[in-house]
Protein backbone atom coordinates (compact mmCIF):
# COMPACT_ATOMS: atom_id res chain seq x y z
CA UNK A 1 0.00 0.00 0.00
CA UNK A 2 1.23 3.20 -1.19
CA UNK A 3 -0.99 5.58 0.06
CA UNK A 4 -1.16 4.20 3.85
CA UNK A 5 -2.53 7.83 4.87
CA UNK A 6 -5.91 6.46 3.01
CA UNK A 7 -5.72 3.02 4.21
CA UNK A 8 -7.94 3.48 6.95
CA UNK A 9 -10.45 5.45 5.25
CA UNK A 10 -10.64 2.97 2.19
CA UNK A 11 -11.61 0.21 4.92
CA UNK A 12 -14.26 2.34 6.65
CA UNK A 13 -15.49 3.53 3.34
CA UNK A 14 -15.98 -0.68 2.64
CA UNK A 15 -17.91 -0.92 5.78
CA UNK A 16 -19.76 1.71 4.61
CA UNK A 17 -19.77 4.03 7.41
CA UNK A 18 -17.95 7.25 6.33
CA UNK A 19 -18.75 10.96 6.66
CA UNK A 20 -20.02 12.40 3.62
CA UNK A 21 -16.92 14.82 3.23
CA UNK A 22 -14.25 11.77 3.72
CA UNK A 23 -16.34 9.69 1.16
CA UNK A 24 -15.86 12.50 -1.04
CA UNK A 25 -12.47 13.06 -0.65
CA UNK A 26 -11.51 8.98 -0.90
CA UNK A 27 -13.35 8.97 -4.06
CA UNK A 28 -11.30 11.63 -5.42
CA UNK A 29 -8.24 9.73 -4.22
CA UNK A 30 -9.77 6.33 -5.70
CA UNK A 31 -10.21 7.92 -9.11
CA UNK A 32 -6.59 8.51 -9.24
CA UNK A 33 -4.75 5.68 -7.93
CA UNK A 34 -5.01 2.42 -9.69
CA UNK A 35 -3.19 0.47 -6.13
CA UNK A 36 -6.10 1.87 -3.73
CA UNK A 37 -8.61 0.82 -6.10
CA UNK A 38 -7.06 -2.87 -5.96
CA UNK A 39 -6.71 -2.41 -2.55
CA UNK A 40 -10.47 -1.71 -1.93
CA UNK A 41 -11.46 -4.16 -3.97
CA UNK A 42 -9.55 -6.88 -2.01
CA UNK A 43 -11.16 -5.41 0.97
CA UNK A 44 -14.16 -5.61 -0.50
CA UNK A 45 -13.28 -9.79 -1.30
CA UNK A 46 -12.07 -10.20 2.22
CA UNK A 47 -15.51 -8.66 3.64
CA UNK A 48 -17.45 -11.16 1.43
CA UNK A 49 -15.51 -13.76 2.93
CA UNK A 50 -15.73 -12.88 6.66
CA UNK A 51 -19.77 -12.22 5.83
CA UNK A 52 -20.15 -15.56 4.90
CA UNK A 53 -17.61 -17.54 6.92
CA UNK A 54 -19.43 -15.99 10.22
CA UNK A 55 -22.87 -16.94 9.90
CA UNK A 56 -25.09 -15.57 12.71
CA UNK A 57 -25.62 -18.44 15.17
CA UNK A 58 -29.01 -19.23 16.41
CA UNK A 59 -29.54 -20.30 19.67
CA UNK A 60 -31.31 -23.86 19.98
CA UNK A 61 -35.16 -24.24 20.25
CA UNK A 62 -34.89 -25.50 23.65
CA UNK A 63 -33.25 -22.53 25.42
CA UNK A 64 -36.56 -21.20 26.63
CA UNK A 65 -37.71 -24.21 28.49
CA UNK A 66 -33.82 -24.96 29.67
CA UNK A 67 -33.81 -21.78 31.20
CA UNK A 68 -37.44 -21.73 32.53
CA UNK A 69 -36.70 -25.19 34.12
CA UNK A 70 -33.10 -23.73 35.46
CA UNK A 71 -35.20 -20.48 37.24
CA UNK A 72 -37.82 -22.76 38.71
CA UNK A 73 -34.97 -24.71 40.55
CA UNK A 74 -33.80 -21.67 42.16
CA UNK A 75 -37.69 -20.72 43.59
CA UNK A 76 -37.88 -22.16 47.47
CA UNK A 77 -40.55 -24.80 47.32
CA UNK A 78 -44.03 -23.05 48.33
CA UNK A 79 -45.23 -24.92 50.36
CA UNK A 80 -42.01 -24.66 53.12
CA UNK A 81 -42.63 -20.69 52.35
CA UNK A 82 -44.57 -19.61 55.43
CA UNK A 83 -43.68 -22.34 57.85
CA UNK A 84 -40.46 -20.45 59.55
CA UNK A 85 -42.67 -17.69 60.38
CA UNK A 86 -45.24 -19.93 61.74
CA UNK A 87 -42.52 -21.45 63.92
CA UNK A 88 -41.84 -18.60 65.31
CA UNK A 89 -45.00 -17.39 66.37
CA UNK A 90 -45.64 -20.12 67.64
CA UNK A 91 -42.96 -20.61 69.99
CA UNK A 92 -43.46 -16.84 71.28
CA UNK A 93 -46.96 -17.60 72.03
CA UNK A 94 -45.92 -20.68 73.75
CA UNK A 95 -43.11 -19.16 75.85
CA UNK A 96 -45.66 -16.53 77.00
CA UNK A 97 -48.13 -18.82 77.89
CA UNK A 98 -45.45 -21.08 79.73
CA UNK A 99 -43.49 -17.77 81.72
CA UNK A 100 -47.30 -16.64 82.68
CA UNK A 101 -48.36 -19.40 84.13
CA UNK A 102 -44.83 -20.25 85.58
CA UNK A 103 -45.02 -16.60 87.44
CA UNK A 104 -48.32 -16.93 88.56
CA UNK A 105 -46.89 -20.13 91.17
CA UNK A 106 -43.79 -18.12 91.77
CA UNK A 107 -44.21 -16.88 95.55
CA UNK A 108 -40.20 -14.80 96.22
CA UNK A 109 -39.19 -12.23 94.05
CA UNK A 110 -35.76 -13.98 93.68
CA UNK A 111 -37.23 -16.35 91.55
CA UNK A 112 -38.55 -14.19 89.62
CA UNK A 113 -35.13 -12.88 88.49
CA UNK A 114 -33.80 -16.10 87.61
CA UNK A 115 -37.29 -17.27 85.74
CA UNK A 116 -37.42 -13.87 83.86
CA UNK A 117 -33.36 -14.66 83.25
CA UNK A 118 -34.39 -18.13 81.77
CA UNK A 119 -37.19 -16.91 79.59
CA UNK A 120 -35.02 -14.27 78.19
CA UNK A 121 -32.32 -17.17 77.28
CA UNK A 122 -35.30 -19.00 75.50
CA UNK A 123 -37.11 -16.41 73.74
CA UNK A 124 -33.32 -15.19 72.23
CA UNK A 125 -32.64 -18.82 71.32
CA UNK A 126 -36.30 -19.21 69.26
CA UNK A 127 -35.54 -16.10 67.67
CA UNK A 128 -32.01 -17.01 66.13
CA UNK A 129 -34.17 -20.17 65.46
CA UNK A 130 -36.56 -18.47 63.17
CA UNK A 131 -34.29 -15.89 61.99
CA UNK A 132 -31.41 -18.99 60.81
CA UNK A 133 -34.64 -21.26 59.42
CA UNK A 134 -36.03 -17.57 57.06
CA UNK A 135 -32.09 -17.34 55.93
CA UNK A 136 -32.33 -21.15 54.94
CA UNK A 137 -35.43 -21.34 53.41
CA UNK A 138 -34.38 -17.99 51.09
CA UNK A 139 -36.85 -15.83 52.66
CA UNK A 140 -35.94 -12.24 53.10
CA UNK B 1 -40.40 -16.34 35.43
CA UNK B 2 -41.96 -13.29 36.40
CA UNK B 3 -40.24 -9.72 38.15
CA UNK B 4 -40.64 -6.17 37.35
CA UNK B 5 -38.32 -3.38 37.94
CA UNK B 6 -37.98 0.44 37.13
CA UNK B 7 -40.55 -0.65 33.85
CA UNK B 8 -38.58 -3.59 32.87
CA UNK B 9 -39.62 -7.34 33.10
CA UNK B 10 -38.01 -10.17 32.99
CA UNK B 11 -39.45 -11.20 29.94
CA UNK B 12 -39.05 -7.80 28.18
CA UNK B 13 -35.32 -8.22 28.68
CA UNK B 14 -35.28 -11.68 27.94
CA UNK B 15 -36.80 -10.97 24.17
CA UNK B 16 -34.79 -7.62 23.58
CA UNK B 17 -31.63 -9.44 24.91
CA UNK B 18 -30.86 -13.01 24.18
CA UNK B 19 -29.92 -12.70 20.41
CA UNK B 20 -27.62 -10.11 21.65
CA UNK B 21 -26.52 -11.72 24.74
CA UNK B 22 -26.06 -14.94 22.62
CA UNK B 23 -24.03 -13.37 19.32
CA UNK B 24 -21.64 -11.79 22.18
CA UNK B 25 -21.11 -14.88 24.35
CA UNK B 26 -20.37 -16.71 20.84
CA UNK B 27 -17.46 -13.73 19.98
CA UNK B 28 -15.93 -13.89 23.07
CA UNK B 29 -16.54 -18.10 23.84
CA UNK B 30 -15.86 -18.57 20.35
CA UNK B 31 -18.20 -22.11 20.74
CA UNK B 32 -22.10 -22.03 20.33
CA UNK B 33 -22.45 -24.66 22.99
CA UNK B 34 -20.62 -23.06 25.34
CA UNK B 35 -21.95 -19.54 24.23
CA UNK B 36 -25.64 -21.09 24.74
CA UNK B 37 -24.88 -22.41 28.45
CA UNK B 38 -23.01 -18.86 29.04
CA UNK B 39 -26.34 -17.24 27.80
CA UNK B 40 -28.11 -18.81 30.50
CA UNK B 41 -26.10 -18.34 33.23
CA UNK B 42 -26.20 -14.58 32.00
CA UNK B 43 -30.41 -14.61 32.19
CA UNK B 44 -30.31 -16.66 35.43
CA UNK B 45 -28.09 -14.01 37.34
CA UNK B 46 -30.38 -11.06 35.56
CA UNK B 47 -33.52 -12.95 37.13
CA UNK B 48 -31.92 -12.82 40.59
CA UNK B 49 -30.62 -9.41 40.20
CA UNK B 50 -33.08 -7.44 38.68
CA UNK B 51 -35.49 -7.17 41.74
CA UNK B 52 -32.37 -4.92 42.84
CA UNK B 53 -30.99 -3.40 40.02
CA UNK B 54 -31.84 0.39 40.83
CA UNK B 55 -31.04 1.69 37.49
CA UNK B 56 -27.62 3.04 38.64
CA UNK B 57 -26.31 2.57 34.85
CA UNK B 58 -28.81 1.75 31.94
CA UNK B 59 -29.98 -1.04 31.32
CA UNK B 60 -27.97 -2.30 28.27
CA UNK B 61 -25.01 -1.43 30.21
CA UNK B 62 -25.74 -3.26 32.75
CA UNK B 63 -26.99 -6.53 30.75
CA UNK B 64 -23.58 -6.40 28.85
CA UNK B 65 -21.43 -5.92 32.18
CA UNK B 66 -22.76 -9.20 33.48
CA UNK B 67 -22.54 -11.02 29.86
CA UNK B 68 -18.92 -9.88 29.47
CA UNK B 69 -17.57 -10.79 33.18
CA UNK B 70 -19.61 -14.28 32.89
CA UNK B 71 -18.19 -14.90 29.58
CA UNK B 72 -14.60 -13.78 30.30
CA UNK B 73 -14.94 -16.22 33.56
CA UNK B 74 -16.07 -18.98 31.90
CA UNK B 75 -13.53 -18.67 29.62
CA UNK B 76 -10.67 -18.63 32.29
CA UNK B 77 -12.40 -21.74 33.98
CA UNK B 78 -12.64 -23.28 30.45
CA UNK B 79 -8.53 -22.94 30.10
CA UNK B 80 -7.30 -22.91 26.27
CA UNK B 81 -8.78 -20.92 23.60
CA UNK B 82 -11.61 -22.91 22.08
CA UNK B 83 -11.63 -23.10 18.14
CA UNK B 84 -14.32 -21.25 16.67
CA UNK B 85 -16.41 -24.01 15.73
CA UNK B 86 -19.83 -22.98 14.65
CA UNK B 87 -21.44 -26.42 15.08
CA UNK B 88 -19.33 -29.02 13.49
CA UNK B 89 -22.42 -31.18 12.22
CA UNK B 90 -23.92 -27.61 11.09
CA UNK B 91 -20.98 -27.14 9.46
CA UNK B 92 -21.10 -30.41 8.01
CA UNK B 93 -24.65 -30.19 6.37
CA UNK B 94 -22.89 -26.62 4.55
CA UNK B 95 -21.16 -27.42 1.22
CA UNK B 96 -17.67 -25.64 1.60
CA UNK B 97 -17.56 -22.93 -0.70
CA UNK B 98 -13.99 -22.45 -1.78
CA UNK B 99 -12.17 -19.31 -1.88
CA UNK B 100 -8.77 -18.66 -3.50
CA UNK B 101 -7.30 -18.40 0.44
CA UNK B 102 -9.41 -21.67 1.26
CA UNK B 103 -13.23 -22.66 2.44
CA UNK B 104 -15.04 -21.18 5.31
CA UNK B 105 -13.38 -23.72 7.70
CA UNK B 106 -10.49 -22.21 6.73
CA UNK B 107 -11.32 -19.14 7.70
CA UNK B 108 -12.83 -19.43 10.90
CA UNK B 109 -9.79 -21.81 11.71
CA UNK B 110 -7.61 -18.21 10.71
CA UNK B 111 -9.82 -16.03 12.17
CA UNK B 112 -9.23 -18.28 15.76
CA UNK B 113 -5.20 -17.56 15.37
CA UNK B 114 -5.64 -13.57 15.69
CA UNK B 115 -4.94 -12.46 19.33
CA UNK B 116 -8.20 -12.25 21.32
CA UNK B 117 -9.24 -8.79 21.45
CA UNK B 118 -8.86 -8.42 17.50
CA UNK B 119 -10.93 -11.89 17.21
CA UNK B 120 -13.57 -10.55 19.56
CA UNK B 121 -14.17 -7.57 17.99
CA UNK B 122 -14.20 -9.01 14.09
CA UNK B 123 -16.28 -11.68 15.09
CA UNK B 124 -19.08 -9.14 16.60
CA UNK B 125 -18.93 -6.81 14.05
CA UNK B 126 -20.18 -9.62 11.34
CA UNK B 127 -23.05 -11.26 13.85
CA UNK B 128 -23.87 -7.49 14.69
CA UNK B 129 -24.71 -6.59 10.91
CA UNK B 130 -21.62 -4.89 10.68
CA UNK B 131 -22.54 -2.02 13.46
CA UNK B 132 -19.45 -0.09 15.11
CA UNK B 133 -22.14 1.07 17.93
CA UNK B 134 -23.35 -2.49 18.97
CA UNK B 135 -19.87 -3.76 19.18
CA UNK B 136 -18.52 -0.65 20.98
CA UNK B 137 -21.64 -1.28 23.18
CA UNK B 138 -21.21 -4.67 23.68
CA UNK B 139 -17.43 -4.96 24.39
CA UNK B 140 -17.98 -1.57 26.73
CA UNK B 141 -15.13 -0.36 24.07
CA UNK B 142 -14.65 3.52 22.53
CA UNK B 143 -16.02 3.72 19.02
CA UNK B 144 -12.37 4.61 17.83
CA UNK B 145 -11.46 1.07 19.68
CA UNK B 146 -13.76 -0.63 17.94
CA UNK B 147 -12.34 0.61 14.54
CA UNK B 148 -9.02 0.21 15.27
CA UNK B 149 -9.01 -3.50 16.30
CA UNK B 150 -11.44 -3.89 13.55
CA UNK B 151 -9.09 -2.69 10.91
CA UNK B 152 -5.94 -4.32 12.66
CA UNK B 153 -7.85 -7.85 12.65
CA UNK B 154 -8.97 -7.09 8.91
CA UNK B 155 -4.74 -6.45 7.95
CA UNK B 156 -3.81 -9.42 10.28
CA UNK B 157 -6.47 -12.06 8.51
CA UNK B 158 -5.37 -10.34 5.04
CA UNK B 159 -1.53 -11.64 5.83
CA UNK B 160 -2.65 -15.00 6.92
CA UNK B 161 -5.11 -15.72 4.02
CA UNK B 162 -2.14 -14.62 1.82
CA UNK B 163 0.10 -17.07 4.06
CA UNK B 164 -2.52 -19.86 3.56
CA UNK B 165 -3.21 -19.53 -0.41
CA UNK B 166 0.83 -19.43 -0.96
CA UNK B 167 1.01 -23.16 1.11
CA UNK B 168 -1.88 -24.08 -0.62
CA UNK B 169 -0.34 -23.35 -3.84
CA UNK B 170 3.04 -25.21 -3.04
CA UNK B 171 1.30 -28.34 -1.68
CA UNK B 172 -1.35 -29.08 -4.19
CA UNK B 173 -3.72 -31.72 -3.30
Amino acid sequence: MNCPEFEDAILEYCEGAISPAVRARVEAHLAGCGECRMYLEAQRELDRLLARSIPRPALSPAFGHRLAVRIQGERPAPRFRRLPRVLDWIGYLSLAFLAGRLLQQLPHAGDWVALASVAGCMAFGLWETGKALRHNYGHR
Amino acid sequence: MDGVTGGHTFESLLDEYRDKVFRLACSLLGNEASAEDATQEVFLKIWKALPGFRGQSSVSTWIYAIARNTCLSRRRMEGARRTFSLDEARAAEIPAREHPAGSDADVRSLIDRLPSKYRGVLVLFYLEDRSYQQVALALDLPMGTVKTFLHRAKKELALLLAAHATRKEEVPS
